[in-house]
């Protein structure tokens, strides 16, 4: 497997993974948004309809007012005690209702109206107006408790009004309020109220007529929810029956009736409709007035689309699956990149790898840019001048055995030529010695017998001791190691010697145990001591053999009396075929150096007295 | 008389004993040094002496031999190098004969016969 793949692969589930969990939360927070704009679409319509009852409230409260001026108050009381007076009320406002309708005479209206009443409507209309910079106020009049019209301020009225239902549900309820009305004079609709007026004490005494422009109510509505259909709301204004008031969406709609009116149950709610495959979320607050204003019972709807809430969203979920994509071709980007930079370098390890295997180790490594990859190399470069010194070394060494071996092989050269010509003095005595026997054949002459025969024993044993010697230069034979009495393998040593009268050799007393191989240490005892014996020659002489020890090494010291070795032969007196002695193969010490050396230990040749020293370390000891 | 020389104190014996036993006079010596002094003391009728030798080898004393008696009869035994430019000097001041070792006796005593 690459790991450029595997960089690609794991990018790419990293940014899968991303975006199904941002796809989740996106969901959750479609349903969160869809909460929220519904409950703040119920905020909205509760807060609208209330403020609606506070505008109307305060305008019926400013007419309340005006019922109650003094002006107001006496002139109703004036006429009501007028019309008490009269014998047939019924009669005397049928009389005149039908004076006014049929000839639009009004002698008694005249008469019953009062002109200064009527005159202070006419200026409360006109503040009004001034106030609000638009007609507020379309009709106003007031009729005193028998329904006979009293003061007129602006509009067209009948005399009598006690025939009508708003007057007898105004003079039951106290309040009354109509459906939107068409005005022509306004070009506008209008709300029609009827206020009761009381006295003092609380006795009914007339009625207030007052037309609101309905402009005037929606004034409010409207600026509200021309902010609100930016939102992509759309709002309802609702009458108690159903019928649309207001609507922001389409003027058209006016006095239609809204098509879900079916739906609408209780003060506030909230319902989904389907239409064409979309949903709208409708949520509604009914009119319940504002203090003792017991409301109008209209109905306020807000209308929003599901597509309009999420119109957001589904641009972040566009948005979403763009930078998904994006992402994904990144990281595809990223990962072939990073794959690059990480397998060139990795190729270029690969490269030096398979360089320095094939034994290379002169290729040059260079530098990366990346730390880890630097530590690689860094330690490839210790690896190959590691291996480069361990070749070096490995080389000297071989050098130094083929040398050691060469040495050797020299050595064992001039041995066999020098081996050669000693070997002919030996045959020459013993074949001299023949030719004596063979003259002396009948044993004539017994002197013979003294001269020859042991002449031939000593050219014999030099030949054997020759051979001897030569053997154990040559051979080197593993070591058989045990623990053996130092003094026994040297008193051995002496008695396998010829020692001369002349001669004595003194050993230690106390014995001390070696651990080396008993047959090899006893050829080294032989021959020093035997060098010992020749030094020392015809003159007489003594041989001390000493043993001592510090913390680290025993020594075994072979002193001797004999001629002193000169300095000049003291360096190379234990090299091979290094003699001074007519009859010595310079093997002896040779041989005793390599025997020595094999077992770990070490010799050494001083002068004043002349002695050999053989140092045996402890830690070579069993 | 018969001065010989060998540094091999074996054969040197041997070879003295031999030729003292077939009526010679024999005079020995070990080295070079001490075969030149025995020379000019005894002035012997033939020297018979070995190459290899401590001290002064068989040819140097050859040659000092001859510088004192130019007449000199040697004769010398080698056991197996020979420096050859030295023999080549050595034939040309009249060395009687080379021998090698090891050498029957009779032929050492045929040429000590032949020139004594």
């Amino acid at each position: 497997m690459k790991i450029s793949y595997l960089i690609i692969i794991g990018l790419a589930t990293l940014l899968f993974i991303y975006t199904v969990s941002s796809f989740v939360i996106l969901n959750i927070n479609i349903q969160e948004m869809k909460t929220s704009e519904i409950s703040k679409n119920f905020a909205l319509s509760s807060i609208i309809i209330q403020d609606l009852d506070k505008f109307v409230k305060k305008r019926i409260d400013d007419f309340s007012q005006i019922s109650q001026t003094q002006e107001v108050q006496q002139t109703l009381h004036l006429s009501n005690q007028e019309f008490e007076q009269l014998l047939d009320i019924e009669g005397f406002l049928s009389e005149q209702d039908r004076l006014e309708k049929e000839f639009k005479y009004t002698p008694f209206i005249e008469r019953t109206n009062n002109i200064d009443l009527s005159n202070e409507l006419k200026e409360i209309i006109e503040f009004y107006k001034n106030v609000y910079e638009h007609n507020v106020i379309d009709e106003l009049f007031i009729t005193n408790q028998f329904g006979a019209n009293v003061a007129l301020g602006v509009g067209t009225s009948d005399y009598r009004q006690d025939d009508e239902e708003w007057w007898q549900d105004t003079k039951k309820d106290g309040l009354y309020i109509d459906k939107p009305v068409y005005n022509q004079n306004l070009d506008s609709y209008i709300i029609p109220i009827g206020l009761k007026i009381t006295d003092d004490t609380g006795n009914f005494i007339g009625v207030l007529r007052v037309s609101l422009n309905l402009e005037d109510i929606l004034k409010d509505l409207k600026d509200n929810s021309e902010i609100i259909s930016n939102e992509n709301k759309d709002v309802y204004l609702l009458d108690d029956s159903g019928t649309i008031v207001y609507s922001n969406k389409d003027e058209d709609l006016f006095y239609d009736k809204y098509e879900n009116f079916e739906l609408i149950t209780g003060e506030t709610g909230s319902f989904d409709i389907v239409e064409d495959e979309m949903t709208q979320f409708v949520t509604y607050s009914t009119s319940t007035g504002y203090r003792e204003f017991s409301g109008f019972g209209w109905i306020l709807v807000i209308e929003q689309d599901e597509l309009s809430i999420l119109e957001n969203v589904s641009d972040i979920q566009r948005e979403l699956v763009l930078i998904t994509l994006f992402s994904i071709f990144a990281a595809v980007i990223i990962g072939i990149i990073i794959t690059y930079l990480i397998s060139k370098p990795l190729n270029k390890i690969t490269e030096i790898a398979s360089h320095l295997s094939k034994g290379d180790l002169t290729y040059k490594l260079e530098r990366s840019r990346f730390s880890e990859f630097q530590i690689i190399l860094d330690s490839f470069k210790n690896a190959t001048h590691n291996i480069q010194q361990l070749i070096e070394a490995e080389k000297d060494l071989a050098e130094s055995k083929a040398k050691v071996k060469n040495e050797r092989l020299t050595a064992i050269g001039e041995l066999s030529s020098s081996l050669a010509h000693d070997l002919k003095n030996p045959l020459a005595v013993i074949k001299t010695s023949i030719e004596a026997i063979k003259m002396n054949f009948k044993n004539v002459n017994p002197q013979f017998q003294q001269e020859v025969f042991p002449r031939m024993d000593s050219a014999i044993s030099r030949m054997t001791h020759q051979i001897n010697d030569v053997l154990n230069y040559v051979r080197i034979t593993p070591t058989n190691l045990q623990n053996h009495s130092l003094l026994e393998i040297i008193d051995f040593s002496i008695k396998s010697l010829k020692i001369p009268t002349n001669v004595k050799i003194f050993t230690p007393s106390k014995d001390i145990s070696v651990y080396c191989d008993r047959e090899k240490i006893e050829i080294v005892f032989i021959n020093l001591i035997l060098n010992s014996i020749q030094s020392i020659d015809e003159t007489s002489g003594n041989i001390i053999i000493s043993f001592s020890e510090d913390l680290s090494n025993k020594f075994v010291e072979i002193q001797n009396d004999g001629e002193e070795i000169p300095d000049e032969n003291l360096k190379r007196i234990f090299l091979p075929l290094f003699t001074t002695k007519m009859k010595g193969t310079g093997l002896g010490l040779s041989i005793c150096k390599n025997i020595v050396e094999q077992h770990g230990w070490s010799i050494k040749v001083q002068n004043k007295p002349t002695r050999f020293i053989v140092k045996i370390p402890k830690d070579k000891e069993n | 008389m018969i001065l010989f020389v060998d540094d091999d104190a074996d054969l040197l014996g041997l070879n003295a004993f031999m030729l003292k036993n077939l009526g010679y006079e024999v005079v020995t010596a070990k080295d070079g040094e001490e075969a030149v002094a025995k020379f000019k003391e005894s002035s012997p009728s033939i020297t018979i002496m070995d190459i290899k030798m401590p001290k002064m080898d068989g040819f140097d004393a050859f040659f000092r031999m001859k510088k004192i008696n130019p007449e000199a009869k040697i004769i010398l035994i080698s056991a197996y190098t020979i420096d050859e430019k030295k023999l080549l000097n050595a034939k040309s001041q009249s060395l009687l004969d080379l021998i090698n070792k090891p050498y029957d006796f009779e032929v050492l005593e045929n040429i000590i016969k032949k020139y004594v």
